[in-house]
């Protein structure tokens, strides 16, 4: 046997040799495909178009976000800054650094605060109202008086005409009564306030400033959204839009949208939201959907052979007639999944709104019904019946979800909620083993109820 | 809604669609080029079972480094050496090693020169039976030399051994094989 014979006859039988490949090969790749996704992306980004949904979706929502608040802060900038409200920023400020100052430090700071308040006395000659009386010696009796004081006050500092004018008004809350050394002692903190706050104000605040009452926040602000918690159950008609793709086979594809039509769908759920301070909400619960879609197919023929008959009764002929018989049944699909929604609410006593986008995870996801398989037989599809690569997955995935929520309340603890939304299925409902891709996305409106709690 | 616009892909299209890690591309491209791969992966596996899993780990690689095809030669053939290397790495150099080291074929097989080869009656079900039944070792030099056309030198890189080495794989492959194609005909002549 010659070496080369034998090689070439080897090579030649496995020329074409193309065994026929088993279909359980391509249902491993798909799933080990499935395995080497990234946990931490819930969206499946092979799309592009998700993507840029998603970071769109995302940015607008910052960007509104930042604009709101933008917009509290201009308010805020309008109007007349007290002392107090910087004295409280400075405190808040120094309390997060844990640097202990000596009280030496502090009577050195008074000291720069005291020739600083003698310099301005010495600049404004005039002193209009209730300014700064001033003199060596007062000042002196100051720092001690002023260590020993607890006072509430409130300090407003503007500028008129180039004047520095502290006001301060105070409310002694232990036995010592108010002397002048202390309103100056107030009144130098106030200037140190004022020329440098960094330096000073946030080492002075945490020993001995004085101790300040907070302005109450108006009620109207405070019945807005901020910092509560609802339990909200809505329910609500849904809109399907279908979406079919099949890359190899076409007719399959017209066979199977012209084979079914939607007939309604519904979600209803119950979820916790919980709004904080800053407006920002998250919401969280259980989601039920239901989607009823007729199925109509044919379902073999019906042959009928038509006997004529003439008048007198004799049979003069026959024929057949063919009719193509139809089955017809609603597919039922149900979804149960939680949504992780991250939002923005504001609104007034009455009427608030609450801007949400996030995420539905499915945990469940059963089908009813039948469809067509690409030779054109009734499939069933039901879930519990024995598996075949047409039915559905029993578990979707995550879909992306953005809402609008409008609430009116209708007494203390109760509010009317309409909740326009939008879903977008990210995955096939079908299996990867067929080509048809099926997915439904969801366009509707939630009424119900939100309980404050 | 994506439909193809054509009901055959070109390779540039589907490459295309496989970077994109477009799923139907994925399965487009697994229709077409599998039952050749599969043929490839059943010369170099033990079993059928080795060889769906050479094949299946195969494609996981091709639709992870499909970008990295630039296109020097044909895309069937980067798919062979992708399904080739799998195979390879499967059978790892200490199996190989050690069959080398245990193996004895210092018997020199005598097969008559006919004029009518003695493996003319076999197919190429029998001869991947064969093959399928080599040693480690033997099976991917064997593979490599007279199927994919490797050089020896190349072989001698691609398994991490010496040329030399490969040289007498490839011998006593043959050998190995001629006596079991013997034998096969010995038993069917008795049978008759």
């Amino acid at each position: 046997m010659k070496n080369k014979l034998f090689d070439d006859f080897v090579k030649g039988e496995f020329g074409n040799y193309k065994p026929e490949v088993p279909l359980h090969i391509w249902e491993n790749i798909a799933k080990q495909k499935e395995n080497k996704k990234p946990l931490g992306i819930w969206f499946n980004l092979h799309s592009k178009k998700i993507a840029v949904f998603a970071i769109a979706t995302i940015i607008l929502s910052s960007t509104y976000y930042a604009y709101v608040q933008k917009n509290k802060y201009d308010t805020n900038k309008n109007t007349k800054i007290t002392a107090f409200q910087k004295l409280q920023k400075l405190n808040k400020i120094h309390l997060e650094t844990e640097n202990e100052i000596s009280n030496n430090t502090i009577y050195n700071e008074l000291d720069s605060a005291k020739n600083l308040a003698i310099n301005i006395q010495k600049n404004n000659k005039s002193t209009n109202n209730n300014t700064l009386h001033t003199t060596e010696n007062n000042l002196d009796q100051t720092i001690p008086n002023f260590k020993k004081q607890k006072i509430k006050s409130k300090t407003n500092i503007t500028i008129k005409e180039g004047y520095l004018d502290l006001e301060t008004t105070k409310q002694v809350t232990d036995k010592e009564s108010l002397t002048s050394t202390s309103i100056l002692a107030n009144s130098i903190i106030g200037a140190i306030i004022y020329t440098s706050p960094q330096k000073f104000v946030p080492k002075l605040a945490k020993n001995n400033l004085p101790n300040t009452t907070t302005i109450p926040c108006p009620e109207a602000e405070k019945n807005t959204a901020g910092n509560k918690r609802y339990v909200e159950m809505y329910g609500g008609p849904d809109y399907i839009l279908r979406s079919f793709e099949d890359t190899s086979n076409s007719n399959y594809l017209k066979q199977r949208k012209a084979s079914t039509g939607i007939h309604y769908a519904y979600s209803a759920g119950v979820r916790y939201t919980k709004v904080f301070g800053n407006g920002v909400s998250f919401k969280t619960g259980i989601n039920y959907s239901q989607i009823n879609e007729n199925f109509i197919a044919k379902d073999g023929y019906l042959v009928e052979r038509v006997y004529v008959i003439s008048n007198i009764g004799d049979t003069i002929g026959s024929y057949i007639n063919t009719i193509a018989k139809n089955k017809t049944n609603t597919n039922i699909y149900r979804n149960v999944d939680v949504p992780i929604l991250l939002g923005y609410e504001l609104g007034n006593k009455k009427l608030h709104t609450n801007i949400s986008a996030g995420v539905l995870v499915n945990i469940l996801s059963k089908k009813k019904g039948n469809v067509i398989d690409e030779k054109g037989n009734i499939v069933d599809i039901s879930s519990d019946k024995k598996a075949n690569i047409y039915q559905y997955k029993t578990n979707v995935g995550i879909s992306f979800m953005a809402s609008v929520g409008f609430y009116y309340k209708l007494n203390k603890n109760m509010h009317f909620l309409a909740e326009p939304y939008f879903r977008y299925s990210l995955s096939s409902i079908t299996k990867p083993e067929i080509s048809l891709k099926q997915k439904y996305h969801t366009a509707g409106v939630r009424l119900g109820l939100r309980l404050d709690f | 809604m994506k439909v193809f616009k054509s009901t055959i892909l070109t390779d540039a299209e589907l490459i295309k669609g496989c970077i994109n890690k477009d799923a139907a591309y994925q399965k487009y491209l697994f229709n077409r080029y599998a039952s050749t791969l599969l043929g490839v992966s059943n010369r170099y596996a033990r079993n059928k079972e080795d060889a769906e899993d050479i094949l299946q780990d195969a494609f996981v690689k091709i639709f992870g480094k499909i970008q990295q095809y630039k296109g020097n030669g044909s895309f069937e053939g980067w798919l062979r050496r992708v399904v080739v290397n799998t195979a390879l790495k499967k059978y790892t150099r200490l199996r190989f090693d050690k069959e080398i080291s245990t193996d004895d074929f210092s018997e020199k097989l005598k097969i008559d020169n006919n004029d009518e080869p003695a493996y003319s009656h076999l197919n190429e079900k029998d001869l991947l039976i064969l093959i399928n039944n080599l040693p480690d070792g033997y099976r991917l030099v064997f593979n490599l030399f007279v199927i994919e056309g490797y050089q020896h030198d190349e072989i001698a890189t691609m398994l991490n051994i010496q040329s030399g080495t490969s040289r007498s794989q490839l011998v006593k492959a043959r050998n190995l094989l001629q006596k079991e194609i013997l034998l096969r005909q010995r038993v069917i002549v008795k049978a008759v």
